[in-house]
């Protein structure tokens, strides 16, 4: 037993879905206690952490020139390793509500198509953030988990889980992976299509999180049954002044279609490579939907369209992951037999 | 009232509508919808399933939330009650991992969690206190034998140099004093205040320096200790008592305090600040063996008292004289 592990017995052990788009954070024995999104504003002058989370989202976009706004997260993975640090520090300390002897064991979810470098990353950046022990899952997986799947029983599951930054398609069996895939398109891939498209369509610029904000109100990946617009506003590239436009959901819809064209194909990918009992499963069942992209409007819908399986969503998408992890901390059997080396 | 199964199929039958076409549209299997309008959860894949399956059947038949909802979380608060009570682990056989109950904690675990957390501090403590206690009696080991403490006199001022003739006195004459020890029963050792028994010549001299080498009382026949020392410092002084060569005490005496010292054989002591001492020599008063900040090398015996010159020879002291 080192100090580091001594020190946690007056911890709580933490589980961390560190996405790209929102971290949250699961306390053993107290649930959720952290859902934030995973921006920090950094002054660049000081070199000080000026806000971080919901303030720091705030101020996205709209910082003068000696703040930056980052998202040291990319593709799910770590693309600022310092900066992933002070991030994480603060969100444990803020799950503790102290600053003194916070030395909790983690959880982590990350992405299945995650490489050493990457994997190393995040561990590091959990140490230095003063874990003494941590974890990795797959976050395909312990989505399953948190969204309720018989896991543990020698059927199969066929799990999408949508994130900010990948989407994770895996085939569960046995509590083990039979086959996963991760494909670096997802929420913020959408977001940066539909400003694209404004651009491109009408010379309007938009931030990112305007292009979030259409993308939750009237994205959609199949048709719906009534037509829904929106208004927004932007910057005229031509006349240089802002403009309000109003568009449609089919026009969304277009804008978001290779994005959704790729996760499609992910999953037929996914369908193809499974062995023919679980394909079987997988019929009955058919494909569980968890991650913030879930909420894509009929997107359920889409994919049952080209699959012709059944297709459900989680109770609570955004959290199934972070929820989970959070499984773990109580079940360390499983965990065992869940983590990556 | 009827349940939500039979609610479902109510709903569909109104609409004219079969499990076949709505199975077709959902691509959920027919059984299934069997199984739910007969309540039967148990030929579902799963809760989750029948939680997912009983929503979108319901969706598409456009049934208000407020219909189903509760039933559905009546269903997930029953699933949770009859996962908690299992084993959550899965040890050999696989079993079901309930959604995820946000919030609620393990007693048991927590519990352990806290006596392992007390345990660790209790532990702590105990080292803690074993090793002040092993050093303090390391302490005692080489410390003094016997301490008293005598009132403190106010120092002495031994002048120095009456003070040397005296240990030379000493040593010459032992010879003389030992025949006299005559039956002397042996003093009662350790304590400053030995009562004296000592040869009734040596009493008379008792105020001054002959005091030094007096008869010495003690010894041959009792197997009682022939030599007993008081030293009370009058200064802080170091001392290193021997007794046949092995070390006995080694420490500081602080101003005031008391230490004794008794052998069968010789003691042989030295001084670190001979000025800073007064000594009671079997019974008697002497004067410091040396001025203050010298360093003196002193043997008792039974005879009487001798100064030795530093480096280690012992003739060398009378030399000095």
């Amino acid at each position: 037993m080192n100090i580091r592990s001594l020190f946690s017995l007056f911890s709580s052990d933490l589980a961390i879905d560190l996405g790209t788009a929102n971290t949250l954070v699961f306390a053993k024995g107290k649930g959720i206690v952290v859902n934030e999104p995973s921006i920090v504003a950094i002054n660049k002058n000081t070199g000080e952490v000026e806000a971080v989370g919901k303030e720091a989202k705030e101020m996205l976009g709209r910082t003068p020139g000696n703040i930056v706004a980052i998202r040291p997260m990319k593709d799910g993975v770590i693309a600022d390793f310092k900066v992933t640090e002070r991030m994480l520090n603060y969100f444990i300390q803020k799950a503790h509500g102290r600053k003194m002897l916070v030395h909790p064991r983690i959880v982590i979810g990350v992405p299945s198509e995650i490489t050493q470098v990457e994997k190393r990353a995040v561990i590091d950046s959990a140490y230095r953030a003063r874990a003494s022990e941590v974890h990795l899952v797959e976050q395909a997986m312990v989505a399953a988990i948190g969204a309720g799947l018989p896991i543990t029983e020698p059927s199969g599951n066929m799990v999408v889980d949508i994130g900010g930054g990948t989407t994770d398609v895996a085939v569960i069996s046995l509590s083990g992976i039979v086959y996963s895939r991760s494909v670096r398109v997802a929420g913020n891939e959408m977001d940066d299509a539909i400003m694209q498209y404004l651009k491109k369509k009408y010379n309007l610029l938009v931030g990112e999180r305007t292009a979030e904000q259409i993308k939750m109100q009237v994205g959609s990946a199949f048709p719906l049954d009534k037509e829904i617009t929106m208004e927004i506003k932007g910057r005229n590239l031509i006349e240089g002044v802002p403009r309000t436009i109003t568009i449609t959901d089919t026009e969304i819809r277009e804008a978001l279609g290779e994005c959704v064209a790729t996760i499609m194909n992910a999953i037929r990918v996914a369908l193809e490579r499974t062995p023919p009992e679980l394909s079987a499963d997988i019929s009955d069942r058919g494909i569980v939907l968890t991650g913030g992209g879930a909420l894509l409007k009929n997107l359920d819908r889409r994919i049952r369209e080209e699959t012709g399986l059944p297709v459900s969503i989680a109770e609570d998408p955004l959290s199934s992951v972070v929820l989970g992890t959070g499984r773990m901390l109580t079940d360390f059997k499983l965990l065992r037999r869940i983590a990556i080396e | 009232m009827p349940t939500l199964g039979q609610r479902l199929r109510e709903e569909r039958e109104k609409r004219g509508w079969t499990i076949a076409s709505v199975a077709a549209q959902t691509k959920i299997q027919a059984q299934y919808f069997e199984a739910i309008e007969r309540d039967d959860t148990g030929s579902l894949p799963g809760g989750f399933f029948y939680r997912s399956f009983v929503r979108q059947y319901a969706r598409l038949l456009e049934l208000p939330e407020s219909e189903y909802e509760r039933d559905l979380e009546r269903h997930l608060l029953d699933e949770q009650m009859s996962l908690a009570s299992q084993p959550t682990s899965l040890p050999e056989r696989p079993v079901d991992v309930p959604p995820l109950p946000t919030g609620v904690t393990n007693q048991g675990e927590e519990t352990r969690r806290w006596l392992l957390r007390i345990g660790g501090l209790v532990l702590v403590v105990l080292v803690c206190s074993l090793v002040y206690s092993v050093s303090m009696s390391w302490k005692t080991w080489f410390g003094t034998t016997a301490v008293t403490h005598a009132p403190e006199p106010p120092a002495v001022q031994a002048p120095a140099p009456e003070k040397k003739p005296e240990p030379v006195q000493a040593a010459q004459t032992p010879p003389v004093t030992e025949p006299q020890s005559e039956q002397q029963a042996a003093p009662a050792p350790g304590s400053g205040a030995a009562p004296t028994p000592a040869g009734p010549p040596v009493t008379a001299e008792q105020p001054k320096p002959a005091a030094a080498h007096p008869a010495a009382p003690p010894q041959p026949a009792g197997a009682k200790p022939a030599v007993s020392l008081t030293i009370r410092a009058t200064d802080q002084v170091w001392v290193q008592v021997r007794d046949a060569g092995k070390v006995i005490y080694s420490n500081v005496i602080p101003v005031g305090e008391t230490r004794s010292f008794s052998s069968e054989g010789k003691l042989r002591v030295l001084f670190g600040n001979a000025g800073g001492v007064e000594l009671i020599y079997n019974g008697l008063p002497m004067p410091a063996p040396g001025p203050k900040g010298q360093v003196r090398t002193v043997e008792f015996s039974a005879t009487g008292a001798e100064v030795i010159v530093k480096p280690p020879a012992p003739e060398a002291a009378k030399p000095n004289q």
